[in-house]
């Protein structure tokens, strides 16, 4: 599963106890970069940069990493088909700017893709809400997200399970079958996670919980010399992309 | 000395149900370690559920150390700081994203510094034998690091009661036993423990007191070695003596071994009982077979 997966990436690199300022500032400021650097060679440069982050510098396992990158890069792909052609009185047709236009809204859309890439699977998600939290994000959002985060494992665990113990007594043996079984799967879910949401919050009464989810975030010091490095990085290739 | 948790009589229903507590009475000593032993759904969850405010009986009382419970929030907090639940399953209890951040929930909420806070929770986690899994992410942990991340979730409070729902559901032998020694552990520092199981043999390993559970009340109370070694009483809770106890009754009547003494609390301590000198086998002793 795809949050699986970023968790595990963000759990294994070599940057995870990197601070989270460090990281944002390469995600972002060449997402940043990214949008309003001509695609060529802007664009082009933003990718070499941050896959030269994610993976000498974080060392992300590209196994990992290919597994994330499938979804958006398909997307992308299918959504650059359509600009090949132009609908026009004859039919359909090879648009005359086409390769052009589909070309630099590829290169462009996947520099900012894996930026954003970059953040999510170098960062453990409990540096991401510390972060929120600094950020001053109003705390009933946080905590929502947080919650969300914790039930998405919880549930997609207990589908798995359900969906074994199906198949198990053949409930998933012709296209019939499966389609009942996974329907029951599915109204079953929604009552479990109900139940588990109330043994929840007496879980959470037991430890003293008043209605605000505080814990001690670490907060891991600032390196000044890797913020000059992706400062000085940044520059280069925001010079290099206007000027090439 | 005035029990630090007891309950006198309750009564407690879930709606439309018969009574899950049915005139059910306990008491809590300080400093032991109690087992609260019995079949599976006979209410040794609503029991616990009553023991640290989550829910009000119906009829009867609940008394933190002599005093009748208060149910005010500030009753409340106060209660929980003193007396601590774990659940039986720990994905109930944790919701943070890494272990660190879950263990420092409750200390924080007892409003303690976040220097006294990070103290701790390096010392439970410590305690739990779990350091080395501060920063982990606990859906990736195995279901007996998520427990021991649920106790050290409580142990951080530093209650005087840890009431544990069913400690060893879902371990495996390892895990339980692993489990056991830090509870030995944990009781040694004076904390009093108190835990539902309906596994004999834990009760048999762990605990100085046993109040036997059926049908939402306690059938008797009393020190583990008594209440474990009488089977008409056992039977009465629906349960037997241990496989343990039956074979050191046999020896003792064969006289194989010593009566009367302490009860044997594991395998290694009949064993002991049983070739008391400790000598090797050289024909002479009576049950060569235990030195296998």
């Amino acid at each position: 599963m795809a949050i699986g997966t970023l968790d595990r990436a963000a759990s294994q690199n070599r940057w995870r106890h990197r601070a989270l300022k460090e990281k944002a500032l390469i995600g972002f400021g060449f997402l940043l970069l990214a949008l309003i650097l001509p695609p060529w060679p802007g664009a082009v440069l933003v990718t070499l940069a941050v896959l030269g982050f994610t993976f000498l510098g974080a060392r992300v396992p590209l196994r990992l990493w290919l597994a994330t990158a499938a979804l958006p890069l398909g997307f992308l792909m299918s959504g650059a088909l359509m600009l090949l052609v132009t609908v026009g009185p004859t039919g359909v047709a090879f648009a005359p700017e086409g390769a052009v236009q589909a070309a630099g809204l590829v290169v462009r859309a996947m520099a900012a893709s894996f930026c954003l890439m970059f953040v999510a699977m170098t960062t453990p998600t409990a540096d991401l809400f510390g972060g929120l939290r600094r950020l001053k994000v109003p705390l009933e959002l946080v905590e929502l997200a947080l919650l969300t985060y914790r039930f998405v494992f919880l549930i997609t665990d207990e589908a798995a399970a359900m969906t074994a113990a199906q198949r198990a007594r053949l409930g998933h043996s012709s296209r019939r079958r499966w389609l009942r079984s996974t329907a029951m799967v599915i109204a079953n879910l929604l009552p479990r996670a109900l139940a588990r949401a109330r043994r929840m919050e007496v879980g959470l009464a037991a430890r003293g919980w008043q209605g605000e989810m505080r814990v001690l975030t670490r907060q891991v010091p600032v390196c000044n010399r890797m913020l000059a490095l992706v400062v000085l990085t940044l520059v280069v290739v925001g010079l290099a992309g206007l000027m090439l | 000395m005035t029990p630090i948790l007891s309950a006198h009589q309750l009564v407690f229903a879930y709606a439309g149900e018969s009574p899950a507590l049915n005139d059910l009475s306990l008491t809590i000593s300080s400093g032991r370690k109690l087992a609260i032993l019995g079949p599976n759904g006979a209410g040794k969850s609503t029991l616990f559920l009553h023991l640290n405010g989550s829910l009000r009986p119906q009829r009867g009382t609940v008394l933190l150390a002599g005093q009748t419970a208060d149910y005010s929030r500030r009753g409340l907090n106060h209660w929980r700081s003193r007396v601590a639940l774990v659940l039986q399953d720990p994905d109930d209890q944790i919701f943070a994203t890494s272990v660190a951040e879950d263990v420092s929930f409750g200390p924080l909420n007892q409003g303690l510094s976040p220097a006294t806070v990070g103290s701790r929770v390096e010392n439970a986690l410590k305690a739990m034998g779990i350091a080395d899994l501060a920063m982990r992410s606990p859906h990736l942990l195995s279901g007996g690091q998520k427990k021991r991340v649920a106790i050290a979730g409580a142990v951080a409070m530093e209650p005087e009661v840890l009431l544990l729902d069913e400690p060893t559901a879902g371990l495996d032998r390892e895990g339980a036993d692993q489990l056991i020694a830090v509870l030995q552990q944990l009781g040694q520092r004076g904390m009093t423990l108190v835990f539902s199981t309906h596994d004999i043999e834990l009760a048999q390993s762990l605990a100085d007191d046993v109040a036997l559970f059926r049908d939402g009340s306690v059938l008797a109370q009393g020190r583990a070695e008594v209440m474990l070694s009488d089977p008409d009483l056992l039977a009465r809770a629906g349960l037997r003596p241990s496989v343990l106890v039956e074979v050191w009754r046999a020896a003792q009547a064969r006289g194989l071994c010593p009566t009367g003494g302490e009860m044997p609390r594991n395998a290694d301590a009949l064993l002991a009982l049983l070739n008391p000198s400790g000598t090797s086998n050289d024909g002479s002793n009576p049950l060569p077979a235990a030195q296998a």
